[in-house]
């Protein structure tokens, strides 16, 4: 599914990934945490194609396919998902126009079946209210006035009307209750399936007592510095990182 | 007859003018009072130049040429293509400034009329007369020249206690006869009490030719009338104009006013509404885009110039290639009008680094119990909605033209007309359109 080798992105001049590698499996749900400033946001970026992140060194593969050359339209066609940890606010552009043009281009490139208005607008109300959300947003701008809660319950409404491949959720959980969070989890869990991935990148591990995940990564200094499963994210919370980056 | 508008020997310019109002028949010897008495005020004001503030971003040396100030038009030409396609609209066609019979079917229409200056009735003189009046104290001494070489005008009346629902669509065709010609247009629309109605001012002209247009529009608003106002510019890309539009508030009057320009060689209006009655409410919205090399001016100035009045003002651009822009919004608050309510936002997105907005916001408050805002901004489409929609699968051109449309979006919201608002939906998107 995804194969990360030897990573070293900078931005600004400033090197931020140094060396990250990873392997992600179809239907495999990788967590990673680590600290403020260890990169975790910036490998968001840089997989998903944001300008100015440039990788200096390494491979990124998607399905086997080279996505670093991509730009960022490109690689969300062949199935890449960036949840925003700070989703932007569009006022004037509908989330029903954007959704259907987003769904549309998508669901063209992949080579499956158009969906016609009425159809995309069926769905549409039915996601939107699987996250919580008042199918009434949908005539609203993107994201505008969203409280933070509903910023990322949209997010989650994307990524199941898109049906990626490979879902990145960049602290998604960040600001959530635990109602929302709930709804999130519920989200991201509906989507599972043994074709799905997901990297969940978060600072706590209290969204992985709802999304459990296959493994856990601690990212440390634009590396990947200890991996291991579930349990680790439990390690981490009762000890913090430093015993880690000590080590 | 032919002479520069611009002329440093005043009194020969006058004595020209002076002449061409005399050789004019003899019957309308009011009309020609206040000709003569704008001609005045605009000889009295400094001309046009650079140096005035007013006219600071304007290329207006093109007065110094000989100027054609004969109305006479070459052609009689049929309606332009872009014709606006209106619910059952009552249809009056000025062509070049005149009103013109033969376009206009008759108006049948139950509490409105429409008549010409020239056959006015001695009440509808007395409207005319004080429209035109309280239009002279003006910074613009243009529309004062415009004045003095206008012959004639068109006076639209709406009777006291009417609701028109129809329309109102006057469509002025600017066609001059060669690239001197000065082409006024004059248009006095009273609305009476608890009177309302529904204005569409659509301006076009041909392409081939510029051509000088003076085109002003006095609406007078009496007590508890409601006015849906647009001012659409859709003018030929050579074309100069010197525009305004005055409104005059009184008590509990309700304006809501759209302007939408896609510029021209020279594109300025002068948009004033003044609030005279209290409780009168007013809202400014207007979006310029100008592309290529075209100019577009808005100078809003509203006055509360009587207590509990409030005014909203917005207006937003989107200046392509080397196009320039100006907007200067004044909001004046006089001594005695407390408790108005004003505020003022302008927002500017530039396209290109040739692209060119001289923007400026402005409050003047001599009452101490007022509500007042003004803000303005100019800015590039922002690179990070840019990333967001990319990650959405939307490619970097579709999400720029997405996110501009997205910009004037919020404003077309405010074209309550349906099908005016799909007109300009369709010619915004075609601005747009070639957003790379």
């Amino acid at each position: 599914m995804l194969s990360i080798k030897n990573l070293q992105a900078k931005v600004e001049d400033k090197t931020i990934l140094k060396g990250l590698s990873l392997e992600v499996k179809p239907g495999e749900i990788h967590a990673i945490m680590g600290p403020n400033g260890s990169g975790k946001s910036t490998l968001g970026y840089v997989l998903s194609g944001r300008e100015g992140y440039e990788v200096t060194a390494g491979s990124v593969t998607l399905n086997g396919e080279d996505i670093l050359e991509l730009e960022a339209d490109e690689r969300a066609k062949k199935g890449l998902f960036l949840a925003f940890q700070y989703p932007v606010e569009i006022p004037g552009v509908s989330n029903m126009e954007f959704l259907k043009a987003s769904v549309d281009t998508v669901r063209d490139y992949q080579g499956k079946e158009a969906l016609d208005t009425v159809s995309f607008m069926k769905l549409a109300r039915e996601r939107s209210k699987e996250v919580n959300l008042d199918p009434n947003f949908l005539k609203r701008g993107v994201n505008e006035g969203f409280s933070g809660g509903e910023k990322k319950r949209n997010e989650i409404m994307q990524m199941m009307m898109l049906e990626p491949s490979l879902c990145i959720l960049d602290e998604t959980d960040s600001g959530l209750d635990i109602d929302a969070l709930q709804v999130v989890a519920d989200g991201v869990n509906a989507c599972r399936d043994e074709n799905r991935s997901f990297i969940i990148v978060t600072h706590y591990q209290r969204l992985l007592d709802y999304i459990v995940p296959d493994k856990v990564h601690v990212l440390s200094d634009g590396k990947i510095i200890k991996s291991g499963g579930k349990e680790l994210a439990l390690e981490l919370e009762e000890k913090g990182y430093s015993w880690i980056e000590k080590a | 007859m032919k002479l520069p508008i611009l002329n440093n020997d005043r009194a020969a310019l006058s004595s020209d003018i002076k002449q061409i109002i005399d050789s004019e028949s003899s019957d309308n010897s009011w009309l020609k009072n206040i000709r003569l008495k704008a001609l005045s005020e605009f000889i009295d004001q400094p001309y046009p130049n650079r140096k005035a503030e007013h006219w600071k971003y304007n290329e207006m040396s093109f007065l110094s040429s000989e100027a054609s100030l004969s109305e006479e038009t070459s052609d009689t030409p049929t309606f332009s293509t872009s014709y606006v396609k209106l619910n059952e609209p009552i249809n009056l066609a000025l062509m070049s400034g005149r009103y013109s019979q033969h376009l206009s079917p008759k108006v049948n229409e139950k509490g409105i009329s429409v008549t010409n200056f020239v056959d006015a009735t001695k009440e509808q003189i007395e409207i005319i007369s004080s429209s035109l009046q309280a239009a002279q104290q003006n910074k613009n001494s243009l529309i004062q020249f415009g004045t003095s070489i206008s012959s004639n005008g068109l006076l639209i009346e709406i009777e006291d206690n009417i609701k028109i629902d129809r329309p109102i669509y006057i469509h002025n065709a600017n066609y001059p006869a060669d690239n001197s010609s000065v082409l006024p247009h004059q248009v006095v629309i009273h609305c009476g009490s608890n009177s309302q109605c529904q204005i569409v001012e659509h301006f076009t002209s041909i392409d081939e030719r510029s051509g000088f247009f003076l085109q002003q529009s006095i609406i007078y608003m009496k007590d508890n009338s409601q006015v849906d106002y647009y001012r659409i510019n859709l003018d030929g890309a050579i074309s100069r104009q010197v525009n305004r539009a005055l409104f005059l508030l009184q008590k509990n009057s309700v304006l809501q006013s759209f302007y939408y320009s896609e510029g021209s060689q020279l594109n300025k209006t002068d948009i004033d509404v003044y609030h005279q009655g209290e409780h009168s409410e007013s809202q400014i919205t207007g979006i310029y885009l100008p592309s290529e090399n075209k100019v577009v001016d808005y100078h809003l100035n509203v006055e509360h110039q009587v207590a509990n009045c409030t005014s909203r003002e917005i207006f937003r651009g989107i200046i392509a290639d080397s196009a320039k822009a100006t907007f200067n919004g004044k909001i004046h608050i006089f001594k005695d009008a407390q408790k108005s309510d004003a505020q003022l936002s302008n927002k500017n997105l530039l396209l290109t680094n040739q692209a060119e907005i001289n923007t400026k916001p402005e409050l003047e408050i001599y009452a101490d119990d007022v509500v007042c805002a003004h803000g303005a901004t100019v800015a590039k489409i922002d690179d990070k909605s840019i990333y967001y929609l990319q990650t959405r699968g939307i490619d970097k051109t579709r999400a720029k033209k997405m996110l501009s449309i997205g910009f004037i979006n919020e404003l077309l919201e405010q074209v309550k007309n349906d099908e005016l608002n799909s007109f300009l939906t369709e010619r915004v998107q075609a601005c747009l359109s070639d957003i790379k």
